[in-house]
């Protein structure tokens, strides 16, 4: 579930991603739920091409939870570029609203069309877009998460927002998803905190990739930021993926993904 | 770079626990249980562990307590990794006394605790269950009462799933019904323990296997090989 074909390569950002089905998905001859998109685009008002990734996890009771993830991957990640410099000036509680509108609008659609209820259409967002400067704004409803990678090292920026118990997590169609929305943003107090990198997975991927308890930040990271020397995109979206099908899906039976957005010297 | 160099190694992944399902198991260990009730109730629990230890996900995931309510009510086993339990105490049947009451409310008090522990590792778990197993009527009412009430309010908001069932033709299933109000107690057929727990160590494993979101619906049909549902 991807466009690792149409990836486009810019001098700042570069973008690798892929998805595998987990196992127990593969040994029941189902899909994999999970889903990923990358878009870029020259935003006037910062004269500069801003690139954005969105990763989703369908919900496993939602019928169309994999086609949920795949419309909402595109959606939220168009939505960060396209209105990447008004959600850096939005108030938090004003961008939840319009990023759930955003993608709730189309799947309510959807839904309305096929007759089932907006629930079936279920799935997390775990989303990044970082202009060439390394201002960035990030999005995540539910599991998953996303490290960035700063000047003072690899920090998670965004850990899962579940419920009390594992199979208990927030989905983008759930009804208050504009109040369980995470976001963050390059902006403080005291300037522009830039980013040079981030790393977006979905549940799979996330318990090989930090310690929530101690914060810790898997070495792994560091080794595929490493990838984009002297390779294309393309090459790295490959390596992901045989990574995450030979390494990452033996430690768990869930779908998996990763999306890597690295910010390259000219 | 290389193709062959692009390698992640799982060294350099990190290893997180498993998501955890407690369970406590509170059995009655009264007089009445004593001789087929108490030989067969043993042989179930050890299918219970045996099924558990044999699935790799659910021996990662499961925990189990073990309370037994006679005269008083006590911990046999306490909540650890299957790992670290081979095999379970065999029970014997003391007493004349039915405690119901106070080996619910140790049951329940060990869950809590274990939460309070899951949460301060920092380790993900599933909703806890409480299997609740009788022959008789209680002898401390109130206790029971109260521990009944204290199910009830778990299981209404969600942090408890209450499995009540009873055994033989003497067992108080308005007693027993006290204790959840999302279904009636069930009847254990003759002395089939050992499917009985059969069932359960399934409904286990389905549960450690379920990912964000799943919504784990009980297995009624299995439930007719081992009980009633009244």
């Amino acid at each position: 579930m991807g466009n690792a074909g149409l990836i486009l390569q810019t001098p700042s950002w570069r973008a690798a991603a892929a998805s595998v089905i987990g196992t127990q998905h593969e040994h029941a001859g189902g899909r994999c739920e999970d889903a990923w998109h990358v878009t870029r685009r020259f935003v006037p008002r910062v004269q500069q091409e801003v690139v954005a990734a969105c990763v989703c996890d369908g919900a496993g009771s939602a019928s169309q939870g994999w086609l949920g993830a795949s419309l909402v991957s595109k959606l939220v990640s168009s939505w960060l570029v396209e209105n990447f410099v008004t959600i850096l000036e939005l108030s938090k509680e004003d961008s939840s609203r319009e990023i759930v509108a955003a993608a709730k609008r189309p799947l309510r659609r959807l839904a309305r069309k096929s007759r089932l209820i907006l629930r079936e259409f279920a799935c997390t967002v775990v989303a990044a877009a970082a202009a060439q400067d390394g201002r960035w704004v990030a999005v995540h409803v539910g599991d998953g998460g996303i490290v960035a990678n700063f000047q003072e090292g690899l920090e998670a920026i965004c850990l899962p927002k579940k419920g009390e118990f594992a199979n208990e997590t927030f989905f983008i169609t759930d009804n208050d998803a504009a109040t369980k929305i995470d976001i963050q943003a390059s902006s403080t107090a005291d300037g522009p905190r830039l980013a040079s990198g981030f790393v977006l997975f979905t549940d799979g991927v996330e318990s090989s990739l930090v310690n929530r308890r101690t914060m810790a930040i898997a070495p792994a990271l560091a080794t595929i930021f490493g990838w984009f020397v002297g390779t294309s995109n393309e090459e790295v979206s490959n390596a992901i993926e045989e990574n995450l099908r030979g390494v990452f899906r033996e430690k768990t039976g869930d779908d998996c993904t990763l999306a890597v957005l690295a910010r390259m010297p000219r | 770079m290389a193709r062959e160099l692009m390698l992640v190694r799982t060294e350099d992944l990190l290893l997180n626990p498993t998501n955890r399902v407690p369970i406590a198991l509170c059995l009655d260990a009264s007089g009445s249980m004593a001789g087929a009730p108490m030989d067969e109730l043993n042989q179930g629990v050890r299918v219970f562990f045996d099924a558990l230890q044999a699935d790799p996900i659910a021996k990662a995931s499961a925990e189990v307590a073990l309370v037994t309510f006679a005269d008083r009510a006590e911990t046999a086993v306490d909540f650890q990794g299957l790992e670290r339990i081979s095999q379970p105490p065999v029970m014997t049947s003391t007493g004349g006394l039915t405690s119901l009451g106070e080996g619910v409310n140790l049951a329940l008090d060990l869950l809590e605790t274990r939460k309070d522990e899951y949460q301060n590792a920092g380790v993900d778990y599933f909703q806890p269950w409480l299997v609740l197993m009788t022959d008789a009527q209680p002898t401390d009412i109130s206790n029971a009462q109260q521990a009944g009430q204290r199910a009830c309010d778990m299981e209404g908001q969600g942090k408890l799933v209450v499995i009540n069932i009873g055994i033989g033709t003497s067992a108080d299933m308005n007693t027993l019904a006290m204790f959840s109000k999302k279904h009636k107690p069930f009847s254990l057929q003759g002395l089939k323990f050992r499917e009985c727990f059969q069932w359960l160590s399934k409904s286990v494993i389905r549960v450690s296997q379920s990912r964000p979101g799943e919504k784990m619906d009980w297995d009624y049909k299995g439930i007719k090989g081992w009980g009633t549902l009244d």
